[in-house]
């Protein structure tokens, strides 16, 4: 994975491409502002682009791109805009299938034709996740870990651009690795919280080219490899229970040499911003009220008892710390009161969770979202923010399930980050009183069946077992057969 | 009515409702003790959480697990590569399933039941609630020992007493508590089960009483190494009543069948096999079961044969017998038809045997000889009640007494011979006791005879008898009191037992914060866990066996020795490569394959049971082996110290086990001079910088130093010596350094010139 | 108190051993042959003795029929041990746990039947022998799970 991205990023490095399709230059970009924000553990990009129609007909359709190896990581590409009243709205850019060797391309359709000569102000903003590489791979603990970045330079439309600027924020000190290479020059400006580079010239449609830079964040990259989030339905309990198993991975910079407690010590890491995750933390969800002695944290060797809770966020800390390229798979898990997310209808609710309750600054890759409603349940619709695959349906026999056992609703989702935990999914079920009285009754059912069994069992008992229960009344037959057996002797 | 009072106002109650009563109150104490049993082994539970203790029963957690997901076939059949690296073991043939197998029928039960509980809470769980059936089946015991007796006919007293006790005396406790999910836990239960039935079936020659027997045997002996007890109690048993002329045919049926089923259902057992009729540990059964043919048909001789002419055929009749019995049991043993008599067995005799022949057995805490403290501690005052209620019980000579009698006997040596023992004696020490205590009460706290008196007093009232009688009632209510208080303090010592002493999982630490606050020291979990998550799946972990176990359940990683250890040549190479210095250790290590080594380290903590403590029992078992390369002398100095300062001999400052040990502990005082916390010495601070490692690597060493985790590096590319190289390094970095200092000096004359 | 002690032993064993001679007692009681050994020479004595008990052992099994049946099945058992035995020892033991279900099978049969004899003419056989077949049913369901293992 690591190395074709890099060969990737080479090739699109070596390479000036003007394989672009030739689309037709509608637009011009009179302004497009860049702003790539690399405070999180992930990209995020904002474009603020004003188009200007140039063509002599009435134009609707933008077309922009994305490098290739990046399009995959890329997630939430939204654009915005601001209606007439003054309120955002959003627009949701589709991938055309465009064969092209270095770039995906998605088409942003404008809420309305924007006639010739005239302007559309529009923002586009999206995350890309797998982009920050540790540079150098390996360094000592002590040391500030550098984290390579390699981007675009241009804007990557087909459409000339008058004025381009891109500003890297939230960082203080960049140090760029191939800016003489580009050919349109990049004024720098350093500013207290961010770096900007201004295009001196006109950019012309399709120039693609690569942006490679550095700068020091001596944070940890958290990237959880694989989640899977179980919320547990019980109406009977009127209880929402949920449990997270990680397998997390700081893909941060590596010790170069092993790791060493003294130094990690004496140099006292653990209480300064590092590399290394000492702690990570889960902001709760505010509007919901959960229960605080139901939080429990465990990995696959028991109980970690290093978890701690404020009012508003829970802070785990690991059992060790994990420094670059270190794994650490863990459970957390607590309850909710149920009504919190329940309507009901009749017989039919619906709840709305969060997709995710968001580890700070951390990526998934992969999460499997799983709901187990109560048995006799039945799924009748849900509803996502963003597509994903149908979800399967499967039957999990648990804890007093008499039949089927509970109906297990399991989603997919792919590169997500925390970002998207405000992010819900609602989901419709219809679940019958009949259904939901039938456990008891089973129960209750099988608890007297086996009573009565007990009883009748204990009555076979003593008419089946004569020889060791009741000497007396057999005795008194052996006399009689003794005497017989005398008798015939 | 069942209830009614009569014209002299007397009260009057239905002997059905006083039947019930008694059920009634039975059951209240029944349940009691059981919640007594259960909540006195929950400390560690509720103190720490539910986790598997100590070393073995990791072993025995993670073969429950194997169990659950494969078939039984499968698990029989459990050849494990992921231990004893390159050898394997061949873990189905060679362990007790009965635990294994316990927890997975009632983990599918409950699964059937629809409760599918955690594998891990069954194995803790387990323990205690096997405990609740040992109070009970000591009950029966009990009961039946007493019932016949002429004391206490018909008196539950002691049966009750003897279950109250079992259930919280601390020697049961200390291998029962929750979370010591060890093959002890089952063990005790079957064990007085077993017991139960035998005398029952002793006193009623009832074949079914002992095919029951056998079959609880059959489970003990799938359960517990420890079922030669057994297998050696009833034989003596038998013989000893013979010898006191009690043969009847009852001996005859109970034992025979015992014997017969019982042997046959043991070699079902895949690691007991052929071992009762080969091992010397079964003879003794063998050659009662024979001798009782003998006696039967010589019974049947005397009833027939005048006294004398039954004497004289008796002597020629065992003269030849005897004769042929030990010249087949010589040339078999010589033969080699039936197993040497084994280490553990000579041990069990001479308690300075395995100090000098095994050292492999004797580094085993729990194969020490028992302090005379550890009795009083282990069963408080039921220790001086025991002698008591052996002589009860010698006043009653029945069978049931006399196998009473034998089992103090023989459990009080065993318990005197190894500490672990100590569990086999807890259980008649509760029963002799309950006779005491039994007796004591039926003396002097008999309602009945007081009442009794009391009406015969009312008709001829006499002062003198007055007197008598009050100081009667004060001596009385004197020994009462004094029993009563006992009773207490028992309660009361068996609570601070459990709690203080048996309760501490051992995987994890309780200490305490510097405000007081309570703390959990989890260093061995952290450690593993590193080990299971930032690892190779197949790498191979070098640590001493007390380790083994553990690294297999937390770290899943494959390891060399464990604590099974049945091959001594492969500890002691491990023991070796631990030994010896660098270069040596080098080339043990990577015949080994070795990828990890652990060791465990107190010296900063103060955690007296690290490595450095065992390493004598390293050095003394590969000197067994490898008596030119390891010499346990050379670690002491000339004064026959164990010293690991400055002062220590050069064979211990190479050894690896040193180096691991201190590598890098200086760094953590800066500039102070390190202490070691539990061997109380003082490293000088340059001395301690100096310790260098060069074939291996730091890779992890837990928050308080208990666990390090090494490396073990690559071979060098130009196949020079990692030694030499480290070597060159510290040569070449000692002089950067001190042209770093000259280059420091120098500054500031070219600030100056500036 | 060891006054005490020795009443309880008599106790017990006047209790006991009309139990234990009862089997073979029961149609005996006369026949206890009185000898003047002091003059015989032991081996005369010793034949004469074994003597005696064959007469009253064939004196015994004319008497029962039941007697006669568990003897023979008895002598079944212990001829079939035997053969069993000397294949062994003949033709080698391997498979050796088939060798020990078969010849388990022999010496178990054997004593729970001599138990079996032992207790028929106690107050209630009929106890006796359903116990007996259960642990006989025991027996052989453990041999034949043990005849086919490989050791």
């Amino acid at each position: 994975m690591k190395l074709t991205q890099f060969v990737n990023i080479w090739l699109l490095f070596v390479t000036t491409v003007l394989a672009v399709q030739p689309f037709k230059k509608v637009w011009e970009n009179t302004q497009y502002s860049r702003v790539i924000d690399v405070g999180k553990s992930f990209v995020k990009e904002r474009h603020d682009i004003q188009v200007t129609n140039i063509d002599s007909e009435p134009a609707i359709q933008y077309l922009f791109g994305l490098p290739k190896h990046m399009s995959p990581d890329a997630t939430l590409v939204v654009a915005i805009y601001a209606t007439k009243d003054g309120k955002r709205a959003l627009l949701k850019p589709q991938k055309i299938p465009v064969q092209d060797e270095d770039l995906t391309y998605f088409d942003l359709k404008f809420p309305y034709p924007i006639a010739p000569g005239s302007t559309f102000e529009f923002i586009l903003s999206f995350m890309i996740t797998n982009q920050m590489v540790p540079y150098p791979e390996h360094i000592p603990m002590e040391k500030t870990q550098v984290i390579k970045l390699n981007t675009y330079a241009y804007p990557l439309t087909s459409y000339d651009t008058i004025s381009y600027s891109l500003d890297i924020a939230n960082t203080k000190s960049v140090t760029e690795l191939n800016l003489d290479d580009l050919p349109i020059l990049f004024e720098k400006v350093e500013n207290e919280r961010s770096v900007s580079f201004v295009a001196s010239d006109l950019i012309e449609g399709n120039t693609v080219y690569d942006f490679t830079f550095t700068y020091p964040r001596n944070l940890p990259l958290t990237y959880i490899n694989y989640l899977q989030r179980d919320l547990w339905v019980s109406h009977w309990s009127n209880t929402l229970q949920l449990e997270e198993y990680y397998e997390l991975t700081n893909h941060g910079a590596k010790l170069d040499k092993g790791f060493s407690r003294s130094k990690y010590m004496t140099e006292s890491i653990a209480n300064k911003p590092h590399h290394a995750i000492t702690a990570l933390r889960i902001p709760f969800d505010h509007s919901k009220a959960l229960q605080y002695d139901s939080i429990y944290y465990v990995d696959k060797v028991g109980n970690v008892s290093t978890s701690q809770y404020y009012e508003n966020e829970l802070i785990i800390r690991p059992r060790f710390p994990i420094f670059g390229g270190w794994n650490y798979n863990f459970t957390i898990g607590w309850d909710y009161k149920l009504d919190q997310f329940v309507k009901q209808q009749d017989d039919e609710y619906i709840i709305t969770t969060k997709i995710l309750d968001g580890i700070q600054d951390s990526t998934y890759d992969k999460v499997n979202f799983t709901i187990y409603l109560p048995e006799g349940a039945e799924l009748l619709d849900y509803a996502l923010p963003f597509a994903v695959a149908e979800p399967t349906i499967t039957n999990q026999y648990s804890y007093l399930d008499v039949e089927s056992g509970h109906l297990k609703v399991t989603f997919e989702f792919e590169n997500l980050v925390d970002e998207m935990k405000n992010l819900s999914i609602v989901i419709r079920y219809k679940y019958t009183t009949y259904a939901m009285l039938h456990k008891p009754l089973h129960a209750a059912f099988y608890i007297f069946l086996a009573l009565m069994g007990l009883y009748v069992l204990k009555k076979i008992d003593l008419s089946i077992k004569p020889n060791e229960k009741s000497d007396k009344i057999e005795s008194e037959e052996v006399e009689i057969i003794d005497k017989d057996e005398k008798s015939e002797n | 009515m069942a209830v009614s009072f009569d014209k002299e106002g007397y009260l009057r109650v239905d002997a059905s409702v006083l039947a019930t009563l008694r059920l009634l109150v039975i059951t209240s104490i029944a349940i009691s003790l059981s919640i007594a049993a259960i909540g006195s082994r929950l400390f560690s539970v509720i103190r720490f959480e539910s986790i598997i203790h100590e070393f073995d029963p990791w072993f025995n957690f993670r073969a429950t697990k194997y169990l659950v997901n494969h078939t039984f076939y499968k698990f029989l059949n459990w050849f494990d590569d992921k231990t004893w690296y390159p050898l394997g073991r061949i873990t189905g043939g060679t362990l007790y399933p009965g635990l294994m197998v316990t927890s997975a029928v009632i983990s599918n039960l409950l699964n059937k039941l629809s409760l599918p509980v955690d594998i891990r809470n069954i194995t803790v769980m387990l323990a205690p609630a096997f405990s609740t059936l040992t109070a009970l089946s000591t009950y029966l015991f009990t009961y039946e020992v007493t019932s016949s007796t002429k004391t206490f006919k018909n008196n539950k007293t002691p049966a009750l007493l003897s279950a109250a006790f079992i259930a919280i005396v601390p020697g049961y406790i200390s291998r029962s508590v929750a979370g010591s999910y060890d093959n002890e836990a089952i063990a005790i239960t079957l064990l007085m089960t077993t017991f139960y039935f035998w005398i029952k079936s002793v006193k009623l020659g009832s074949i079914f009483y002992a095919s029951i027997t056998s079959l609880f045997y059959f489970y003990m002996v799938s359960a517990w190494g420890g079922y030669v007890f057994i297998t050696n109690m009833i034989p003596l048993h038998i013989f000893v009543l013979i010898l006191m002329g009690r043969f009847d045919y009852k001996l005859y049926t109970s034992y025979c069948t015992w014997y017969a089923l019982g042997t046959l259902m043991s070699m079902q057992i895949p690691f007991v096999r052929f071992s009762p009729i080969k091992s010397n540990d079964h003879i003794s059964s063998f050659g009662v079961f024979g001798l009782l043919q003998l006696v039967i048909f010589a019974n049947y001789f005397k009833t027939i044969l005048s006294p004398k002419l039954f004497n004289n055929f008796m002597i020629a009749f065992g003269t030849i017998i005897l004769s042929l019995g030990l010249i087949f049991l010589i040339f078999a043993t010589k033969f080699g038809w039936i197993a040497p008599w084994t280490g553990r067995f000579y041990s069990l005799w001479d308690t300075n045997y395995a100090k000098v022949h095994i050292p492999i057995i004797a580094s085993v805490s729990e194969h020490q000889p028992t302090p005379w403290s550890s009795f009083y501690f282990d069963l408080n005052y039921l220790i001086w009640c025991f002698p008591f209620g052996v002589y009860l019980c010698f006043n009653d000579l029945s069978n049931e007494s006399i196998f009473v009698i034998i089992y103090s006997v023989l459990g009080s040596y065993f318990a005197g011979v190894m500490i672990r023992l100590m569990l086999t004696l807890a259980p008649i020490v509760c029963v002799c006791g309950s006779l005491t205590i039994g007796k004591l009460i039926q003396i002097y706290l008999d309602i009945k005879l007081y009442l009794k008196e009391k009406n015969e007093k009312k008709e001829d009232y006499n002062n003198k008898e007055n007197i008598t009688n009050l100081s009667n009632l004060i001596s009385k209510l004197l020994i009462i009191l004094t029993m009563i208080f006992y009773l207490f303090f028992y309660v009361q010592h068996c609570i601070w037992v459990n709690s203080n002493a048996y309760s501490s999982p051992s995987v994890v630490l309780a200490s305490k914060n510097r405000d007081g606050s309570a703390a959990i020291i989890d260093d061995f979990r952290e450690a593993y866990y590193w080990l299971r998550m930032n690892t190779e799946e197949d790498s191979k972990v070098m640590a001493w066996w007390d380790y083994g176990y553990q690294i297999g359940g937390m770290a899943d990683r494959t390891t060399f020795v464990d604590n099974n250890t049945w091959n001594n040549t492969h500890i002691a190479t491990v023991g070796k490569a631990m030994s010896v210095n660098e270069t040596n250790s080098e080339i043990v290590m990577r015949k080994l394959g070795v990828d990890y080594v652990l060791v465990i380290f107190g010296g900063l903590l103060g955690y007296s049971g690290d490595d450095l403590n065992k390493f004598l029992w390293m050095i003394r078992i590969s000197e067994g082996i490898w008596p030119e390369e390891v010499n346990e002398r050379s670690f002491f100095t000339d004064k026959g110290e164990y010293r690991i300062d400055e002062l220590a001999t050069d064979s211990m400052k190479d050894s690896l086990m040193y180096k691991m040990s201190y590598y890098k502990f200086g760094e953590m005082f800066q500039n102070r001079d390190p202490v070691d916390r539990v061997r109380q010495q003082r490293l000088s601070s340059k001395y301690a910088n100096e310790i260098h490692l060069d074939i291996l690597e730091e890779v992890f060493t837990s928050e308080n130093w208990l666990v390090r985790i090494y490396k073990l590096k690559e071979e060098d590319n130009f196949g020079r010596s990692l030694v030499e190289i480290g070597d060159k390094e510290r040569s070449e970095e000692g002089k950067s350094k001190r042209s770093k200092r000259l280059q420091t000096k120098k500054r500031p004359n070219l600030d100056l010139r500036v | 108190m060891a006054r005490k002690d020795v009443k309880g032993v008599k106790k017990v064993s006047v209790k006991e051993i009309p139990a234990v001679e009862k089997p073979f007692n029961k149609s005996t009681t006369t026949t206890t042959t009185t000898t003047t050994s002091s003059k015989i020479s032991w081996y005369e004595e010793l034949s004469k003795s074994i003597d005696t008990a064959l007469i009253q052992y064939k004196k015994d099994l004319a008497s029962s029929r039941r007697l006669r049946l568990i003897d023979t099945f008895l002598a079944f058992l212990m001829i079939s041990g035997i053969v069993q035995f000397a294949f062994c020892i003949l033709g080698g033991s391997n498979p050796f746990n088939t060798f020990l279900s078969g010849f388990g099978a022999c010496v178990g049969q054997f004593v729970l039947t001599v138990a079996l004899r032992v207790q028929s003419f106690d107050k209630n056989p009929e106890i006796a022998f359903g116990e007996y077949i259960f642990a006989s049913l025991l027996l052989h369901f453990v041999l034949v799970h043990f005849m086919n293992q490989l050791a």
